[in-house]
């Protein structure tokens, strides 16, 4: 399935296309959730809550516009 | 050259992670604005342990230089247990502690204190915020209540 139809159910709250995208982005999350190497489960939580307001806040219009 | 669906995706990335970013640097500023409260917290506590005579000696002996106006001031210090508010009001105008006093021990209206005190009841309301923003900031206040 194309990255671009995945994201458009995502936004249309299809739970499997939004465990799809959340699962692609899971390492750069975690990357981001470790403070001196130790990772922070409190952290990682509010990067997965980030992850879904971004699929939702997400304009597709936005960057296709100028080309 | 790049697709239409390899572009977006690339668009939605940088997206994400600059979302994270963001979201990293407001975690940690949250994080630590919690701990400089809960440090002012814990030097209250070791306050605390200080000899309570000590303080109460301390605090006879600040009061005997408080203002002897109309107002008693000595029984609203006579109030306070903390010993850092107490020392906030300390550092407050005569005026300021006359509202107060006025406000809070009395429950008189602005436009009460006012008369009282033959100033304006906007002043006087000004006045009281004032000082309550000041004992706040005194008492290290950032949003956050101690």
């Amino acid at each position: 399935m194309k990255f671009e139809e995945t994201l458009q159910r995502a936004k249309e709250y299809d739970k499997k296309a939004m465990l799809q995208i959340v699962e692609m982005y899971r390492p750069l999350m975690i990357k981001y959730s470790k403070v001196h190497e130790v990772f922070d489960e409190d952290l990682y939580q509010e990067h997965v809550y980030t992850m879904l307001k971004c699929i939702r806040t997400f304009s597709e219009d936005k960057y296709t516009k100028d080309k | 050259m790049k697709n239409h669906d390899e572009e977006l995706k690339d668009h939605f990335s940088a997206y994400v992670k600059r979302a994270i970013e963001n979201n990293t640097y407001a975690y940690f500023k949250k994080k630590c604005k919690i701990s400089e409260a809960e440090a002012i917290y814990e030097n209250c506590s070791e306050l605390a342990k200080v000899d309570t005579e000590d303080i109460l000696l301390q605090i006879d002996k600040i009061s005997e230089n408080f203002s002897e106006g109309v107002i008693e001031i000595k029984q609203l210090l006579g109030q306070i247990e903390n010993y850092h508010l107490f020392i906030a009001i300390k550092e407050l105008n005569i005026l300021q502690k006359n509202v107060i006093v006025l406000r809070i021990l009395h429950e008189k209206s602005f436009g009460e204190i006012g008369v009282i005190l033959r100033i304006d009841a906007k002043k006087a309301e000004y006045t009281y915020y004032n000082a309550i923003a000041k004992i706040r900031k005194m008492l290290g206040g950032k949003g956050y209540e101690i």
